[in-house]
């Protein structure tokens, strides 16, 4: 792809989470188990989504994982083509997907340089050989499961768990205007994508080991955990990122909420933190944690 | 029990595959390969590992494939190392890990998978400690296990391993203080990250060295908060419920020293 210098830009952003369970439900030809369907809502969720990439041609998706944590930085994929299966270590009952790639890396190139002026520690990942996380892949399969828009992946920089709640979401900020930057000055349009749950308490067993898709035994894992959810999507519905961030804190000790991995603060940084009301199209438990799919048209702006 | 079991807690990092970066990574290389030389020596016929880096958060889960291989890269370490594997799993190992925690009222998932991404950790233990090729089994680290529940799979994983003939070593894969340089760095130039984590490190070392099983255990919380220790020592809790911490017991150190700042250390049951 050739660069169009300085005429690039996010053209949306997707709050996109990543469970297994939702391509495992799917059963696409990609994922080796099948099952007999499951987590539908969230499904018919992610349709809005997909039809809106096949609208906008987005040029590129790049997509923030927590499933990719790194100690040192922060990491973007950097190889043309990554090809393989990615058994997921953690539900591999469920997720055994075989998974390829185009990787965009000039514009991968472009956010690891960006990040590095404003002070990031940045690296490339240039092996071949790599098996992308599963939360890349989920979320990426679930926006466009053709895989025929060339992908950006950026992993997590694991300090806010290791550390403190607080630490490195500075970063995330910086992270998400090395991105802007990076995306206008490669000319791209790009759509992003946070795969991050909201709350993230969960069940610590298989309510049903035997039959996984068994909705009979989903739901949400607290009462307050779903209320906690309920007021950030309303904050985000509103554009209301002030009351937003000032909740963060609290919302990420009370719940785990899994924004802590710094997606969705890099989301919003990238975009410009704007402050339009978010469009809400789906929310649902996946073993106990709360996900919504949510999107921030840029080019709608605020109309409805 | 403990006459049919051998002990051993080693780092699982892949920079132990690169000797030549530091010094320090070659030092604890070579008595990983002592300990092999050895096990190979007294005749051990089977390695059970645990390590750190295999994490469930469902309940816990046991490799039950019969030949686990492939390459596999690290998400951190990618440019280190590619890791091929070739794992020959002890059949009958798995089958007691299944049904014995099963007994105990364990959630527990057979791994029996064509690609499943062994973890880095029991990958470096492997090729490091496995010379002879025995056959080895694998536990997970359940995210959600405590301490206390670490301690009784320790328990279930010696009597799965009693229950068979020949010497079983138990290999604990895991690290020491956790605190890691979060920028470049050059390897040549590592150290431990932070001199308090030295301190405890080199204490809890020391009590594990002269069995001083009372004081590790009053010393195991203070000393998990104040250097954020890998995994909150639950390679401690499946190496004392396996019975490596029994009175007259001893955990050796044959090697310490630092990788990318957090603190390793390779050390020997008695």
């Amino acid at each position: 792809m050739q660069a169009k210098n300085g005429s690039g830009q996010i053209i949306s952003g997707w709050l996109a989470p990543h469970p297994p369970h939702l391509v495992y439900a799917e059963n696409p030809p990609q994922n080796e188990p099948k099952s007999r369907g499951g987590w539908e809502t969230l499904r018919h969720g992610y349709n809005a989504c997909r039809q809106s990439l096949i609208e906008k041609k987005p040029d590129v998706i790049i997509v923030h994982s927590p499933h990719w944590q790194t100690v040192v930085g922060h990491h973007v994929l950097c190889v043309p083509k990554l090809k393989g299966l990615s058994v997921d270590p953690i539900f591999p009952h469920l997720f055994r997907y075989h998974f390829e790639m185009n990787v965009d890396c000039e514009l991968a190139s472009a956010i690891h340089d960006e990040g590095e002026a404003l002070g990031l520690t940045m690296r490339k990942m240039q092996n071949p050989s790599f098996r992308v996380d599963y939360g890349t892949i989920v979320t990426l399969h679930m926006m466009n499961p053709n895989w025929d828009i060339p992908v950006v992946g950026m992993s997590a920089n694991n300090s806010p768990y290791f550390y403190d709640d607080d630490v490195a979401q500075d970063q995330m900020l910086k992270l998400g205007e090395a991105t802007r930057r990076a995306v206008e000055k490669t000319g791209r349009r790009a759509v992003l994508a946070a795969s991050n749950t909201l709350s993230h308490l969960h069940f610590s067993k298989e309510p049903n080991p035997d039959l996984p898709e068994d909705m009979s035994k989903e739901h949400i894992f607290s009462q307050a955990q779903y209320e906690w959810d309920m007021k950030i999507i309303e904050m985000l519905k509103h554009g209301n990122l002030d009351e937003y961030f000032k909740a963060l804190p609290k919302y990420m000790r009370e719940t785990f909420a899994e924004v802590k991995a710094g997606s969705l603060t890099w989301m919003l940084s990238a975009m410009g933190m704007p402050r339009i009301p978010a469009r809400f199209h789906a929310y649902g438990a996946v073993i106990g944690t709360g996900n919504a799919i949510m999107e921030w048209d840029l080019e709608r702006g605020t109309k409805p | 029990m403990s006459q049919k079991l051998v002990y051993a807690w080693v780092p699982g990092l892949p920079h132990l595959l690169r000797p030549d970066l530091n010094p320090s990574y070659a030092e604890l290389a070579s008595a990983c390969k002592n300990i092999g030389m050895q096990f190979e020596k007294i005749g051990v016929k089977r390695i059970l590992y645990y390590s750190t880096q295999w994490l469930s958060v469902l309940g816990q889960s046991v490799q039950a494939r019969a030949h686990v291989s492939g390459v596999h890269v690290d998400e951190n370490w990618y440019d280190i190392a590619s890791l091929e594997f070739d794992f020959k799993l002890d059949p009958s190992l798995a089958e007691n890990l299944i049904s014995l925690s099963r007994e105990d009222g364990f959630q527990v998932r057979p791994v029996d998978y064509e690609g499943f991404p062994v973890d880095t950790g029991t990958i470096v233990a492997n090729q490091l400690l496995n010379n002879a090729g025995v056959g080895t089994g694998m536990y997970s680290c359940c995210v959600y296990s405590d301490y206390e529940e670490t301690i009784r799979i320790g328990r279930l994983m010696a009597s799965a391993a009693s229950r068979l003939d020949g010497l079983t070593a138990i290999v604990a894969v895991s690290g020491l203080s956790g605190r890691y340089f979060t920028d470049k760095m050059d390897y040549s130039s590592d150290a431990i990250r932070d001199e308090s984590d030295h301190r405890w490190n080199e204490k809890f070392l020391s009590a594990m060295n002269d069995g001083r099983w009372s004081d590790i255990e009053r010393l195991r919380a203070d000393y998990c908060r104040e250097a954020k220790v890998d995994m909150g020592l639950k390679a401690l809790a499946i190496l004392k419920g396996a019975g490596a911490c029994e009175p007259g017991r001893k955990l050796v150190t044959k090697a310490y020293g630092p990788i990318y700042g957090s603190g390793a250390a390779v050390l020997l049951g008695t």
